[in-house]
């Protein structure tokens, strides 16, 4: 098994109740299996609602075969733009 | 053509004459440029020549509303602002909410015009189809007098002087920094949106117009009214849940993020990225959490994403301010400044005084930086050290900006100004054609460095683009390659612009769908015409015009720049190792260009202008 951290940045962190969670993994797991694994937690992520990123690079960078290792920091976040004119 | 969204006239008023004229806007128009931006821009190309300079008296201010400005529709407050402005010297476009807009159609118009210089410090008041000007007559006159007061305090004397009445007053007003021509002084909308950026506020000095009021009675004309109401029903709904946590905590969330995406601008952009341990005293939680008072919404807005928030203990006791992401960013963690009271109290000050906090945030953190290197002293600043992380020397620093006093005498001109005066200092100042940096290093997202070397009112998230999002999201995308970003920037600028155009704000353009890709039933339900399949195109329309503008006022290629740090790389955080050297901006704007079909220098070539229908509009009017 592997353990990979989950943070939840922005209005996440409230919604979530945490700033980050662990999923323990097992070994193998692909990019593409961490999507289910991020919906299970309760996580919209269809409508561009939110946005995944792995290590510094957004999740549909990837390649979906990529294996998922111990050092992946994945981060989650609310979709947003703006500021002030 | 148009069953409704258009009053169909303007009003110009001439401030040394004291007339005023409507004039018809003929439909034409709207169908080509649509309102607002679009508007603006092509009215400036016809009236404001290259050879004028921002405080001329020959300069001009063009207010431009939308089809969708003042509609039933949620968020329809926009406004566009077109003028010279003087912290680039070039062409200016800035938008603001607020109800003015709204009020300028009810008052009949769908644009306004001032020109000339008015004899003496005046407000104007619009009311209907009349135009009438209450001037400064000194302390002890029945009007008092307009100079030196903050945006509020001129509004709330301008409202005393007005009959209360049915409908609302709105109104713009400037401060003291607009007084002293500070190139990046604000005009305020109402009691807290503003045309921040560019220095529009010293334009409209340089007028003596402190402040203007208008309202009226007309109704603004809608093609389907039932359409429109179900619209409108539909939208709030899908706010409801797809803004939720943008009214919960607007903007200001964007501090987490972009710091843990290695593109914060800290220290004056020397580092990309602070410790969330240290950064967390301006996360939107602490501003939530410590200093949240209610939201603030722009008329008719169900999402209300304003934060009010006031410090109530401490050395800043008593401040209070709507902190946006940039506001936070420029004046917080780009100062060494991780403490929300003092970035309140920051914000407070700018507003009070009239100032772009963008701006002066960055042109604070330049003079920390040089204080840092040991540059510059404080005797050369009347006795104030102004070094990262001090919130009470940053509070000092703004004030001496807006006072022209020590260092503030050479910052206040903005980073041309200050170029031209100590050209040494360059190195420091983040900017492109003159307009800082807003609070995203591009060395962390490389199609920012694009969007700002080539946004039409230089370095700009808004009229440049905002890639962040698309570099994460879309496959195709590398956020530290620049591959691909040429067609990336084009289209989000050309989107951007006709939103710019519409009267709508853009925080809530997805619940009509005004995307690259828009549905027709929103306009066609405002205006009855189907502007959908056209709406990219008058984008791009609007951006090659507003090229033309630029071109004419002697930009090209090598004034789409950025400035020398972006080649240095970035020390720390997610974005460590990486840079923007001159050939990466070379490759980024080759692509950009031929996307666009502009030619190696920048410049529209006749096929390009005449596919948009520009070649026409382009002769004197």
């Amino acid at each position: 098994m592997i353990a990979v951290e989950i943070k939840f940045l922005g209005g996440l962190r409230q919604e979530m109740g945490t700033g980050s969670t662990t999923l323990s993994l097992p070994d193998g797991t692909t990019v593409a299996d961490l999507g289910p694994q991020l919906r299970a937690l309760g996580l919209d992520l269809d409508s561009e609602k939110n946005i995944v990123v792995l290590n510094n690079r957004g999740l549909g960078q990837w390649s979906p075969d990529r294996q998922l290792a111990a050092e992946d920091v994945v981060i989650v976040f609310p979709h947003i733009a703006g500021g002030k004119e | 053509m148009f069953q409704g969204g258009y009053m169909g006239k303007l009003l110009r008023i001439n401030l040394s004459t004291r007339q005023y004229s409507v004039e018809i806007i003929d439909s034409e128009k709207f169908r080509l440029f649509l309102g607002g931006r679009g508007l603006g821009a092509l009215w400036y190309w016809r009236e404001v020549g290259p050879d004028v300079k921002p405080l001329d008296a020959e300069n001009k201010l063009a207010f431009f509303t939308g089809p969708m400005t003042g509609t039933p529709l949620v968020s329809t407050t926009k406004f566009e602002l077109t003028t010279k402005g003087p912290e680039t010297g070039h062409y200016l476009c800035s938008n603001s909410s607020g109800n003015f807009g709204p009020r300028l159609r009810e008052a009949g118009f769908d644009g306004l015009i001032l020109e000339g210089v008015s004899e003496r410090w005046t407000a104007v008041v619009i009311e209907n189809d009349t135009v009438r000007f209450i001037d400064d007559d000194g302390p002890q006159g029945a009007s008092g007098s307009w100079q030196g007061l903050t945006p509020m305090q001129a509004r709330d004397k301008l409202l005393g002087q007005l009959p209360e009445g049915k409908t609302k007053w709105a109104t713009m007003s400037i401060g003291p920094a607009a007084e002293n021509a500070i190139a990046f002084s604000a005009i305020f909308v109402d009691d807290g949106r503003a045309f921040g950026r560019g220095g529009g506020g010293a334009v409209l000095a340089s007028k003596k117009v402190k402040a203007l009021a208008t309202r009226g009675d007309q109704k603004i004309p809608i093609a389907d009214a039932a359409k429109c109401k179900e619209i409108a029903n539909n939208a709030r709904t899908d706010l409801k849940t797809s803004r939720a946590k943008h009214r919960q905590f607007g903007t200001s969330q964007l501090v987490e993020i972009i710091n843990e995406l290695g593109c914060m601008p800290t220290r004056n952009f020397q580092t990309s990225w602070e410790s969330p341990e240290q950064v967390q005293g301006v996360y939107a939680q602490t501003l939530h959490d410590q200093y949240y008072v209610r939201n603030y919404a722009c008329y008719r807005c169900s999402v209300a994403c304003g934060q009010m928030a006031k410090v109530t203990e401490g050395e800043f006791a008593g401040a209070a301010a709507r902190p946006e992401y940039e506001s936070i960013g420029l004046l917080g963690p780009s100062c060494g400044i991780n403490d929300m009271a003092a970035v309140i109290a920051a914000n407070e000050m700018c507003d009070n005084l009239g100032m772009d906090t963008i701006t002066a945030g960055n042109l604070v953190a330049m003079v920390m930086e040089l204080f840092q290197r040991g540059l510059v002293s404080a005797k050369d600043n009347e006795g104030l050290e102004v070094r990262f992380g001090d919130g009470k020397a940053l509070l000092g620093m703004l004030k001496l900006i807006a006072q022209r006093r020590g260092l503030g005498a050479i910052i206040a001109d903005g980073a041309k100004g200050i170029i031209k005066a100590r050209p040494e200092w360059e190195p420091f100042i983040l900017h492109s054609k003159g307009m800082t940096f807003a609070a995203y290093d591009p060395r962390g997202f490389h199609g920012m460095g694009l969007a700002y070397a080539t946004s039409a009112r230089g370095a700009c998230h808004n009229v440049g683009g905002y890639t962040v999002s698309d570099e994460l999201l879309a496959p195709k995308y590398d956020r530290f390659a620049v591959e691909g970003k040429g067609k990336l920037v084009k289209t989000l600028q050309d989107n951007r612009a006709y939103i710019d155009s519409l009267g709508l704000c853009t925080v809530v353009r997805g619940a009509y769908k005004f995307s690259t890709s828009p549905t027709p039933e929103t306009l066609l339900a405002i205006t009855g015409y189907d502007f959908a399949p056209h709406l990219m195109t008058i984008g791009e329309r609007i951006s090659n015009l507003e090229r033309m503008i630029l071109a004419r006022e002697g930009i090209n290629r090598s004034d789409d720049g950025l400035p020398p740090r972006m080649k240095e790389a970035v020390p720390n955080g997610s974005a460590a190792g990486h840079s923007i050297s001159d050939q990466m901006l070379d490759t980024m704007l080759d692509e950009y260009y031929a996307q666009r079909g502009w030619d190696h220098q920048g410049k529209p070539r006749r096929e390009t202008l005449e596919k948009l229908e520009l070649t026409g509009m382009l002769t004197p009017a």
